[in-house]
C-alpha cells in the first residue's frame, strides 16, 4: 500500500442545531424519570406519596416533549435509547438507568412507546400497574400487556413491539450479553473513575475501591478477549472526556501490558495507575483546560504541574501500598519522554518505569484520537498512531510502541477506512495475526449511501485464490463523511 | 386391627432418605467446624508473629480439618448472608458482631457465595487467612475481599459477588450529578465543547508569553492517509531479541525498589516547592511515609525519613524562613495521639525492635509527643521498649514537664511509676510538689519512685519530702528516703536521720530497717556525729532488749562514715575487754568490706525500679 489516495465526497452530516439537541435533553430526562418511576412503584403504591413527586416530573416531561413535537417515541434499539430518531448519549450516570429501560422493555417484548398526548396522573399511575404486573414468561407479553393498557382506556401511551431478528437469534443474544458486560464494566469504570476524581477535586478522601473492581472486571476481560474493550475507547464522550480518557488509557494499557505477558496482579496495578495517571488535573481550572489556544506561562506552569499534584493527591490514599506506589511513579513520569526530556523535571530522575512508559503511549494514542478544545477535528486512531511511530518515535519506548501497535493493529478500532470496494467501513476490531487486515464494518455502500452493512474480516482471501477479498484505500476522517463511528461499535 | 406394638419398616427410599440426612448432618457439622478452626487461626494470625509455635498449631489443625473436609465432602459452597453462612441452607457459622463476624465482612463486601473446590492447596489455604487478615485490618484502605481475592487468584477458591454500586444503595458517584450548567472553573470535567471553551476562555494579552499545550501531541507534518511500512524502515513483528528485552523490562519492573524510587520522587517535589501552601502538603506526603515506615515497625526508615525531612526543610528555609516553621508543623502532627496510639500493638508484636532508634525517634519528634508517650507506657509490654519511651520523654520534656505532671492523676499506678521515673530523670526543681503527690499514692511501688525522683532534685524541699517519707506506712518505701536522702552527705541528712532514729517509734521498727538508717547515717554523717555514735557502742539502753543489735548498728554507722575519728573509735573498741563490743565491731567491719566489694544481697532500692518487666505489663489492659 502506497501513497495518500484522493479522498472521496462527503456524505450529509448530522444536524446539530438546538431543537434537536433540546429534544435530545428532555430525552434524557424522560427516559430517567421513566426509570425511577418503574423503580418507585416497584416498592411504593402509585397512591403513595412517594410515588407524587416522580409522577409529577414525569408527566411534565411528556407535555414538554408532546408540545415541541407532537407525537413521540422512546425507544429502545439495540443497546442505545432513542428519542424519535435521536439517540440519547450514553454516559456513566445515565448508563445503569438506560440498561433497566432496555432490560425492562425487552422483557415485556417492547420496543418503546408512543406518546401520542399528553399523560395524566391516573393515566400513568394505571400504565404503571400494568406494566409492573406484566407476566414476562408468558408467550407473549407484549399481547396482553398492549390489551390490558387498552381496557383500561390509557391511551396516550401505546406500546411498541419488538422486532425479533428471524435470523441467528441465538448469536445475537449471546453476542449481545458480551457486549453488554463490556459496556457495563466500561461505564462503571467511567463512573468509579469520575468519583476518584471529583474527590480528589473536592479534596476528599478517595476511596478506590470502586475504581479497583472495575479496573478488574476489565483485566478479566481483555484475558478472557470476550469483547474488544479497545473499540469502546474510541466512543469519545465529550461531556465525560475527562473520566473517559482515563478510562481509554486504562483500557488500553492493559490491552498492552497483556500483549507483553505481565501476570494478572500487575496489570491490574496497572490498570488502577492508568486510572490515576491525570489525577492532578483534578486541580487545574477548567478554563485552562479547556483553553482552545495557547496557554500563558503561567497556564504551561498550572498545566505541567499536574504530575506533581498527582503524586501528591495520591500520596494521601490511605495505605501506601505497591499499587499507590505503582501509581505515584506513573502520574509523576507519564509526560516523560524516554530519552527523559519531557517534565516535570525534578531531581535526577534517571528511567522511566515500565508501566509509565506503557501508559504515556497509551495516553498520548487516546488524547490524540479525542476531540480537544485546542483541536477541533481528532485525529484518526490511524493518523495518531502514525505519528507516534514516526514523527515522535523518539519519545516512546521503541519496544513498546511496537508491542502496541501489534495490540491495536495499524488501524486501530474506530478507524473509518475507505476499502478498494469503494465502501466506507469502520474497524470494529483488529487482527493479531495481520495488523494491517482488521474487521470492518461496512457503514457506507459504493455509492456514499449510509448501510448498515456487513462485517467484513479483511483477512479472507477470495476463495481459491491468494488474493485477499477486500483491503484499505486509506483511513478516513470519519466527521468529513458523516460517519457516527459509536454507532458501528456497538 | 393393627398391632400397635409393630413398627412398619421403612421402605427402601425411606431408608435411603434417612441416610442422606444423616450424611448430610454429618457434613453440616464438619463444615461449621472446619469454619470454627478457619476463624480461630485467623485470630491466631492477628495475635501471634509468624513464627510463633501457637500459630503453627492453629494452621496444622486447620489444614488437617479442610483436607479432611473437602476429601469428605467434596467441594464446599458456602452462600453468604448478613450474618451467616450457609453450607446446603444449613447455616454452619453465625455471628451478628460486625466488628468480627466473617459473614458479615463477606456480605458487605459483596460476596454472595465462596466455593472451596478439591484440590485447594497449602499455600492458597494460607492466601486465603492473608486476604482475611487484610480485609478486615481498619488501617488499610483501598481493598475489600473481592479486590483482595481477584489479586490472588487462587485457583480452588472461587466466588459470586455483586457490584458495589448494588451494596451501596447511593453509589459515592451520585454525590457528584451532572450538572450542565456548572460553572467552568471548578477543575473538572473538561472540555464541554471546543466551540464554547473558545468563546469563555480569557483573551490573551499581547505580552503575554505563550508556549504550546502540554498535551498537545499535535504532528508537526502531515499524516499520509495510507501507511507504507517500507518507507520508515519499521518491522512491526518483535524479533526474539526484543521479545526478550520486554521480558527481562517486566522481571525489572516487579524487582523495582517502588519505595525508593517514590521517596525520590516526594523528596524531589519537596525541594522544589516555592510557596508554603504546597510546601506544607509535600511535607504532609513526607509525613505519610515516615508514619508508614513507623506503622511498619521499620524505625530505621522513620528515623531516616525523618532526618531527611529535616535536612530538606533546613536547605529551604536558608531562602524561605517560614519553611521551618511548616516542618515542625507536620513532625509535631506525627506525634498526635491518634496515630501514636497504635504503635503499642507494633511495638508489642516487634520485641526485636532496637531501643536507641525508637528513643532517637519520639525526641526527633519533640515534646508535642509526650502525651501519646505517656499514654504508650501503659500499653507497651517489653521492658526495653518502655526504657526507650521514659528516655524520649526525659529528653523531650526536659524544659516543659507540665504534660508529665497532668499524668501523675493517671488512674494506671504503673503509668504513673514510669511518668515520676522520667521526673527524677529530668529533675527539674519545682516538680517537688508534683511528686509529693505521688508519695501519697496508694501504690507502694509509686512511692518509692516519687522517694528516688526526689532524691535527685537538690531542694530544700525536695529534702523536706524526703524526710517525711520516714513516716510511710511501708518499710520499703522508709528505708527508700533513708538510703535517697544519705545520698545527700551532708550533716542536714544526717541530722534528719539521726532524728529519726532518735524518735520514739523507731524501736518499733524491724531489726532490718534499723539497721538501714544506722547505715544512711554513716553514709552521709561528718565526725560530728562520731562522739554520739561512740556513745552508743560503749552505753546501752537506747533499744529495748539487748543491747548487742544497738552496738553494732552503731558500729556499722562508724564503719560506713569510715574517717579516721571514726575509725579510731573502732580500733579502740576492737581492744574492748567485752567479746559483745568486739564480735560487733568485728561484724561491722566485716560487712562494709564485703559491701565494698559488691559481697552479699542486692540492695533493696534496686528490686523495682521502673520500666521493669513487673512493671506496666502487669496491669496493661
Amino acid at each position: 500500500m502506497t501513497g495518500p489516495a484522493a479522498r472521496p465526497p462527503a456524505p450529509h452530516a448530522g444536524l446539530t442545531d438546538t431543537p434537536v439537541l433540546r429534544i435530545l435533553v428532555q430525552g434524557r430526562s424522560l427516559a430517567m424519570q421513566l426509570c425511577v418511576l418503574l423503580k418507585t412503584a416497584k416498592i411504593h403504591d402509585v397512591g403513595n406519596v412517594a410515588f407524587h413527586g416522580p409522577l409529577v416530573n414525569f408527566i411534565e416531561t411528556v407535555e414538554q416533549l408532546f408540545t415541541a413535537e407532537g407525537e413521540f417515541k422512546l425507544q429502545a434499539v439495540g443497546d442505545f435509547l432513542y428519542i424519535n430518531q435521536g439517540r440519547l448519549k450514553l454516559d456513566g450516570s445515565s448508563y445503569a438507568s438506560y440498561q433497566y429501560l432496555i432490560d425492562e422493555f425487552r422483557n415485556r417484548g417492547l420496543s418503546g412507546f408512543a406518546f401520542n398526548g399528553k399523560v395524566t396522573p391516573p393515566e400513568v399511575k394505571k400504565f404503571v400497574r400494568l406494566f409492573l404486573d406484566v407476566d414476562v414468561k408468558a408467550e407473549d407479553p407484549y399481547e396482553g400487556f398492549s390489551a390490558a393498557l387498552l381496557k383500561l382506556s390509557v391511551e396516550h401511551l401505546v406500546p411498541l413491539r419488538t422486532v425479533v431478528p428471524q435470523t441467528g437469534a441465538i448469536n445475537v443474544e449471546e453476542a449481545r450479553d458480551s457486549r453488554k458486560v463490556a459496556k457495563r464494566t466500561f461505564y462503571r469504570a467511567i463512573e468509579a473513575t469520575k468519583t476518584v476524581m471529583l474527590s480528589g477535586r473536592d479534596k476528599k478522601p478517595i476511596d478506590l475501591r470502586k475504581a479497583k473492581r472495575a479496573v478488574q472486571s476489565i483485566v478479566d476481560l481483555i484475558l478472557n478477549e470476550e469483547f474488544s474493550l479497545i473499540g469502546l475507547t474510541a466512543i469519545k464522550n465529550h461531556d465525560e472526556y475527562t473520566f473517559q480518557h482515563c478510562v481509554n488509557v486504562s483500557i488500553l494499557s492493559i490491552s498492552l501490558g497483556q500483549r507483553l505477558g505481565l501476570n494478572k496482579k500487575m496489570l491490574g496495578e496497572l490498570g488502577v495507575a492508568a486510572i490515576l495517571h491525570d489525577l492532578g488535573k483534578a486541580t487545574i481550572p477548567g478554563w485552562v483546560l479547556n483553553k482552545p489556544g495557547k496557554l500563558t506561562a503561567e497556564e504551561w506552569k498550572l498545566m505541567t504541574d499536574h504530575p506533581v499534584q498527582g503524586v501528591k493527591m495520591i500520596s494521601k490514599l490511605r495505605g501506601l501500598n505497591e499499587l499507590a506506589l505503582r501509581a505515584m511513579i506513573v502520574a509523576f513520569e507519564h509526560h516523560l519522554n524516554i530519552d527523559m526530556s519531557g517534565y516535570p523535571k525534578l531531581g535526577d530522575h534517571l528511567a522511566m518505569s515500565l508501566f509509565s512508559r506503557i501508559v504515556a503511549i497509551s495516553d498520548c494514542f487516546d488524547a490524540m484520537t479525542a476531540h480537544r478544545s485546542y483541536r477541533r477535528t481528532p485525529f484518526t486512531p490511524y493518523e495518531a498512531l502514525h505519528h507516534m511511530l514516526v514523527a515522535n518515535r523518539e519519545k516512546f519506548d521503541p519496544l513498546l510502541i511496537k508491542a502496541f501497535v501489534n495490540t491495536v493493529g495499524m488501524y486501530p478500532a474506530g478507524t473509518v477506512v475507505l476499502l478498494d470496494t469503494n465502501e466506507i467501513g469502520v474497524v470494529t476490531e483488529h487482527n493479531s495475526r495481520d495488523i494491517f487486515r482488521p474487521k470492518v464494518k461496512i457503514v457506507a455502500d459504493r455509492d456514499r449511501k449510509k448501510v448498515d452493512g456487513a462485517l467484513v474480516d479483511l483477512s479472507k482471501r477470495e476463495e481459491g485464490s491468494d488474493t485477499y477479498a477486500v483491503g484499505i484505500v486509506s483511513a478516513l476522517i470519519p466527521e468529513e463523511y458523516g460517519v457516527n463511528v459509536a454507532d458501528a461499535l456497538t | 386391627m393393627a398391632n400397635p406394638s409393630i413398627v412398619k419398616k421403612p421402605s427402601a427410599e425411606e431408608k435411603a432418605e434417612r441416610i442422606g440426612d444423616q450424611v448430610l448432618a454429618l457434613d453440616v457439622k464438619r463444615v461449621a467446624d472446619w469454619i470454627q478452626a478457619l476463624v480461630r487461626t485467623l485470630k491466631a494470625y492477628r495475635m501471634y508473629l509468624p513464627n510463633n509455635p501457637t500459630l503453627h498449631k492453629f494452621q496444622s489443625d486447620l489444614e488437617a480439618r479442610t483436607w479432611s473436609c473437602l476429601k469428605e465432602i467434596g467441594d464446599i459452597v458456602l452462600n453468604v448472608q448478613q450474618f451467616d453462612l450457609l453450607f446446603e441452607d444449613y447455616s454452619v457459622y453465625h455471628n451478628a458482631a460486625r466488628e468480627e463476624s466473617l459473614a458479615f465482612r463477606f456480605y458487605t463486601d459483596g460476596v454472595r457465595q465462596i466455593t472451596f473446590r478439591e484440590g485447594l492447596e497449602p499455600q492458597e489455604l494460607r492466601g486465603i487467612l492473608e486476604v482475611l487478615k487484610k480485609a478486615t485490618d481498619p488501617t488499610q484502605g483501598q481493598d475489600d475481599v473481592v479486590t483482595l481475592l481477584w489479586e490472588r487468584d487462587f485457583r480452588h477458591v472461587e466466588y459470586v459477588h455483586i457490584s458495589i454500586d448494588e451494596i451501596v444503595e447511593e453509589g459515592s458517584g451520585a454525590d457528584y450529578p451532572p450538572d450542565p450548567n456548572a460553572p467552568d472553573g471548578g477543575g473538572i470535567p473538561w472540555p464541554v465543547s471546543s466551540v464554547a471553551a473558545e468563546q469563555e476562555a480569557p483573551i490573551q494579552g499581547p505580552e503575554e508569553t505563550v508556549v504550546d499545550r502540554s498535551d498537545d501531541w499535535s504532528p508537526k507534518a502531515k499524516v499520509e492517509a495510507t501507511w507504507d511500512e517500507s518507507s520508515v524502515g519499521i518491522q512491526f513483528n518483535l524479533t526474539d531479541q526484543e521479545t526478550r528485552a520486554l521480558n527481562e523490562a517486566i522481571r525489572v519492573e516487579e524487582e523495582r525498589p517502588l519505595l525508593n524510587e517514590v521517596l525520590e520522587i516526594v523528596s524531589a517535589i519537596l525541594k522544589s516547592e516555592e510557596e508554603p501552601t504546597s510546601f506544607l502538603e509535600s511535607a504532609t506526603s513526607f509525613q505519610k511515609f515516615i508514619e508508614q515506615a513507623l506503622e511498619e515497625g521499620d524505625l530505621a526508615r522513620a528515623n531516616e525519613l525523618l532526618s531527611r525531612l529535616r535536612t530538606i526543610a533546613a536547605k529551604r528555609a536558608e531562602t524561605h524562613g517560614e519553611f521551618r516553621a511548616l516542618t515542625e508543623q507536620v513532625i509535631r502532627e506525627i506525634g498526635r495521639p491518634s496515630f501514636l496510639g497504635q504503635f503499642a500493638p507494633i511495638l508489642n508484636a516487634h520485641p526485636e525492635l532496637d531501643p536507641a532508634l525508637l528513643t532517637n525517634f519520639l525526641v526527633q519528634i519533640g515534646p508535642t509527643a509526650a502525651g501519646a508517650v505517656c499514654d504508650l507506657l501503659g500499653q507497651v509490654n517489653h521492658m526495653k521498649h518502655r526504657r526507650a519511651l521514659c528516655e524520649a520523654l526525659a529528653i523531650s520534656c526536659k524544659d516543659d514537664v507540665d504534660v508529665l505532671i497532668s499524668r501523675l492523676g493517671d488512674s494506671r499506678w504503673y503509668v504513673i511509676r514510669n511518668v515520676v521515673y522520667v521526673l527524677g530523670r529530668i529533675a527539674h526543681q519545682g516538680v517537688e510538689r508534683a511528686l509529693d503527690r505521688a508519695l501519697h499514692h496508694e501504690d507502694v511501688r509509686v512511692r518509692k519512685e516519687a522517694v528516688r525522683a526526689l532524691g535527685n532534685i537538690e531542694s530544700p524541699t525536695s529534702r523536706a519530702f524526703l524526710v517525711s517519707a520516714f513516716r510511710d506506712l511501708d518499710a520499703s518505701v522508709r528505708v527508700q528516703a533513708a538510703l535517697t536522702l544519705a545520698q545527700r552527705r551532708d550533716d542536714r541528712a544526717a541530722q534528719s536521720l539521726w532524728g529519726a532514729i532518735q524518735a520514739p517509734d523507731f524501736a518499733k521498727r524491724d531489726q532490718a530497717e534499723r539497721q538501714v538508717f544506722f547505715e544512711a547515717l554513716g553514709k552521709c554523717a561528718s565526725d560530728a556525729f562520731v562522739p554520739r555514735l561512740s556513745e552508743l557502742i560503749t552505753k546501752a539502753g537506747l533499744f529495748r532488749g539487748p543491747n548487742e543489735e544497738e552496738r553494732f548498728s552503731a558500729a556499722l554507722a562508724l564503719a560506713w562514715l569510715g574517717t579516721p575519728k571514726a575509725l579510731e573509735v573502732l580500733n579502740r573498741e576492737l581492744q574492748s575487754k567485752k567479746e559483745q563490743v568486739r564480735r560487733s565491731i568485728e561484724t561491722a567491719l566485716e560487712t562494709v568490706r564485703n559491701a565494698a566489694l559488691g559481697k552479699g544481697a542486692k540492695g533493696p532500692a534496686d528490686d523495682d525500679a521502673p520500666a521493669q518487666e513487673s512493671g506496666p505489663a502487669e496491669g496493661t489492659p
